[in-house]
């Protein structure tokens, strides 16, 4: 009887230990990965991510602009524009792939690239100024702190790899998934008014066809990018957010973009239907990212 | 021994798991307020080293010697004469002009400096002020600590402070003296030569004159003084952002300015005829049943005041205060425009030709006229020059319209205009409405609002009306691109505030009241509501209007540009206006 006891009482102690050990492995893995984040943060926000010091990731991915920059085409650290259109970051943990026309970039570390060793213009600057520029963190204590909590066991933590993957592990915090349209697929039917869903009937209309290519995107699932004329279908979640639009930034606001696929599509809208559609758009709206001040910018809150 | 065990394991796990919660609030405790900071009190920017350059070894010793002054303000002695010395001597004994000169609680000195002293303006003068002709002096003075602007007006007849006034988070023009510094640190920068490729000590920067802001630095929102000095290089322009509060380059941008040619300048230099005839001067016009004051402001375009129709007061006063212009919503850069006289301010856009009336024709009728006010930048249609058109329209119907128009080019491709419009309508019984789709809906308070896609206007595309009595109400119009001008729309702030009788609220005169490149609302009139809003209903009100428009350089859909072409020869300029603003239609 007592070695019974006794052997429960191991069993119970070593599934403690157990689950103890991978409690702590896992708050252990989870601080960690909070601190990659903190780094990326602060390295999203700051201006020494460029050879120049005058752009950060942010000049291009204004989180008051759902993570782009409301330019046709953005600048970069030379005051050269790029051939292409700030794409959102919202969800870009969920996309599959990451740039306006090459479906062969399939992930975060792959895009990170462009930016950094662009020479067509120079985005960030990074090529040939790597010391230059790993050197400026290097010299900063609050960066050094920084590095070294985000990778405790590097004795040189301070590296473009680290750069690149703490900037990821920011940008796979930038989620946004609580549109009214969101809310009323989960059945919160108040979500959107009668004008929003008179709204999203047209948009889903075979009249419209907008559906063919804006198929919409589960939250917190991976789905296959579509390319029209190999050019990425872009998502249209806080689409009223992200003018102008299209992949060479050409058409400036909604409304001629509603022209444009009027024409394409060889109907004609009545103000009403419009504003319909408008409505529908705004219902795709989730700022509520906005209010998480972990990912704003570390420079005003900290 | 079993039991003892069993426990001890027990009271173990339990400490693991007391442990474990603990670890776990402590991480949940630690999740940081969202308090408000900029990278210097972060500390994440490292101190400026040890000056060397003399100019702000010299400009510190100023500082220095000047705070150990009973009175801790730097004169201005670059203009004016002995009058203008008079005029300050005469503001600094007064104790309200004199109010923030030192800390409200410590009493520590705070560092002052006078801007600038002008003959006072008409709308300087309040009722009740009488005084000699040209006895009036405007002494403006600006509070480093405080970001602050004072405004006196003294009577040098009878050495008397008449009125003052304060006005925080605002800066008035800066003196020549502060240019040039502004000058000798951009171009003694080492980060500027380093960028430039060469030291630019020949080639000079140009809008050294104008305000600027940089985020995440302490220009950020206009916090601190500071002027953007920028250089024009090919296709491109850096701007060298100076902060005159720290004395120091605080960063640097690069903008494009576009591939179009800019061969020529149509070379705009001070009219004197302009500025005897128009400067401050009040004019009046009596057309068409309309009867109105007009004059060229210092800094605040061109005002219109007193404006009747068939004997009816509608307006109080019109202007343009502000164009707000900037190159980057995330860094928040560009320049605070002002547009006004050249001899009573600094500004960088001025009047060079006198105000013109033209008649509105539409098919072969003459429905109306149009008073309009055209400002330049010396060099323009040159990369960083820029022009401005003001003009109100008034129809014989009795309806009339207040716009404004970037003539372009600016300093880079990708800019906002944003103008920032004072509109004082006539009466103390007024009330603002708003069309909603079930109808109008009354402003009992002081508000703002954006005008957007999904606004909604009335089947005639008003959005707002304001009524001023019991018997007068306008319907307010904004642009949609309708008005066959080019406009393609306002996109307009709108903010109503109360229009208060006791203090100034923009009547006068204003200095630069926002920061050039907020994307929201804060655009400066929002100053002017107060934390708890007051109510609007049967008061005085003033509406500001900031309309926003986006440049483009490209081929097909030019807007707010200008560029030079070769025709025949020679080369020619070409304008493509962005013109905005509201028209105004009187209730039937």
């Amino acid at each position: 009887m007592q070695q019974k006891q006794y052997v429960i009482g191991l069993i119970i102690a070593a599934v403690s230990f157990g689950l103890f050990f991978v409690q702590t492995e896992s708050l252990a893995k989870q601080d960690l990965e909070k601190e990659r984040v903190n780094l990326g943060r602060h390295l999203f926000y700051d201006t020494k991510l460029s050879y120049n010091l005058t752009k950060s990731c942010v000049s291009c991915h204004d989180p008051l602009m759902a993570f782009t920059d409301g330019y046709r085409t953005s600048a970069g650290a030379d005051g050269f524009n790029v051939k292409h259109n700030s794409i959102s970051l919202l969800n870009a943990k969920y996309r599959t792939t990451y740039t306006w026309a090459n479906p062969a970039i399939t992930s975060l570390k792959m895009q990170l690239q462009f930016p950094f060793f662009n020479q067509g213009p120079n985005e960030l600057g990074w090529k040939g100024k790597e010391q230059l520029i790993l050197s400026r963190f290097s010299a900063d204590s609050n960066y050094q702190t920084l590095f070294k909590k985000a990778f405790p066991d590097q004795r040189t933590p301070i590296n473009i790899n680290n750069i690149q993957q703490a900037i990821i592990s920011f940008e796979e915090q930038l989620v946004s998934y609580n549109a009214p349209y969101d809310q009323y697929l989960q059945g919160n039917m108040q979500a959107l008014n009668k004008q929003a869903i008179a709204g999203m009937e047209l948009f889903n209309s075979a009249k419209m066809g907008c559906v063919t290519c804006h198929s919409w995107e589960q939250p917190f699932k991976k789905i296959d990018t579509k390319y029209s004329s190999g050019i990425r279908v872009p998502s249209l979640r806080n689409v009223m957010l992200t003018a102008p639009y299209m992949h060479d930034g050409s058409i400036e606001n909604i409304f001629e973009l509603i022209r444009h696929y009027e024409k394409k599509q060889s109907i004609n809208l009545t103000k009403t239907a419009q504003q319909e559609l408008i409505a529908f758009f705004n219902a795709l709206t989730d700022t509520s990212y906005l209010s998480n001040k972990e990912i704003l910018n570390p420079f005003q809150y900290q | 021994m079993c039991k003892k065990n069993f426990f001890f394991w027990v009271m173990l796990l339990s400490v693991f798991h007391l442990n474990l919660l603990a670890q776990q609030k402590k991480t949940t405790n630690k999740k940081p307020a969202s308090v408000y900071l900029n990278e210097y009190r972060a500390g994440l920017m490292s101190l400026p080293k040890a000056d060397t350059n003399w100019f702000i070894v010299e400009r510190k010793k100023e500082i220095e010697q000047i705070l150990k002054d009973s009175i801790p303000v730097k004169w201005y002695k670059e203009r004016g004469g002995e009058k203008a010395i008079l005029a300050q001597q005469i503001a600094l004994s007064d104790p309200f002009f004199t109010r923030y000169l030192f800390d409200l609680k410590t009493r520590k000195p705070l560092w002052n400096e006078i801007f600038g002293v002008y003959p006072a303006r008409p709308g300087d003068i309040k009722k009740g002020i009488t005084s000699l002709p040209g006895a009036l002096m405007r002494v403006e003075m600006y509070n480093y600590a405080n970001n602050l602007t004072t405004i006196g007006i003294v009577d040098v007849f009878s050495m008397k402070l008449v009125s003052a006034d304060h006005y925080p988070d605002t800066q008035p023009d800066i003196p020549q003296s502060l240019i040039q510094l502004a000058e000798q640190i951009a171009i003694n920068a080492p980060e500027v030569e380093k960028a430039l490729g060469y030291k630019p000590n020949v080639k000079k920067p140009i809008m050294s004159s104008t305000k600027t802001a940089l985020n995440r630095t302490k220009c950020e929102r206009s916090q601190h003084l500071c002027v953007a000095p920028t250089f024009v290089q090919g296709n491109r322009a850096l701007w060298a952002i100076v902060d005159l509060t720290d004395n120091r380059l605080v960063g640097l941008r690069w903008t494009n300015t576009g591939t179009d040619a800019a061969v020529v300048t149509e070379r705009k230099l001070q009219n004197e005829t302009v500025a005897d005839c128009y400067c401050e001067k009040v004019n009046s016009i009596n057309k068409n049943g309309w009867n109105m004051d007009y004059l060229l402001t210092a800094s605040d375009g061109l005002q219109i005041s007193n404006v009747t129709f068939n004997q009816k007061r509608i307006l109080n006063s019109a202007k343009l205060v502000d164009w707000h212009v900037s190159y980057s919503g995330t860094d928040g850069f560009g320049y605070s425009d002002a547009v006004g006289c050249p001899i009573y301010s600094q500004a960088a856009v001025v009047a060079t030709d006198p105000p013109k009336i033209a008649e509105i024709v539409e098919g072969d009728s003459t429905v109306g006229f149009m008073l309009e006010q055209k400002f330049f930048s010396e060099l323009w249609p040159g990369p960083c020059n820029y022009s401005y058109s003001q003009r109100y329209f008034f129809y014989n119907d009795g309806r009339f319209r207040i716009t404004c128009a970037s003539i372009g080019r600016g300093c880079g491709n990708n800019g906002t205009y944003r103008p920032v419009f004072r509109i004082s309508f006539s009466g103390n019984e007024q009330n603002f409405y708003e069309y909603e789709r079930e109808g109008w809906k009354h402003w009992t308070k002081e508000n703002w609002q954006l005008q957007n896609p999904s606004t909604q206007y009335d089947e005639d595309g008003y959005q707002y009306k304001i009524s001023l009595d019991k018997t007068s109400t306008y319907f307010l119009e904004p642009g949609k691109g309708q008005f066959n001008d080019g406009g393609k729309g306002d996109n307009a702030y709108l903010y109503l505030t109360k229009n208060h009788l006791n203090k100034d609220e923009g009547e006068t005169d204003l200095v630069t009241i926002g920061p050039c490149c907020n994307t929201n609302h804060e655009q400066g009139p929002e100053k002017f509501i107060n934390k708890v809003p007051e109510s609007t209903v049967n008061t005085d009100l003033v509406l500001w209007y900031v309309p926003q428009m986006k440049n483009d350089d490209r081929p097909g859909s030019k807007y707010c540009w200008a560029e030079t072409y070769y025709e025949n020869g020679v080369y020619k300029i070409k304008a493509y206006p962005c013109f905005a603003g509201p028209m105004f239609v009187p209730q039937k």
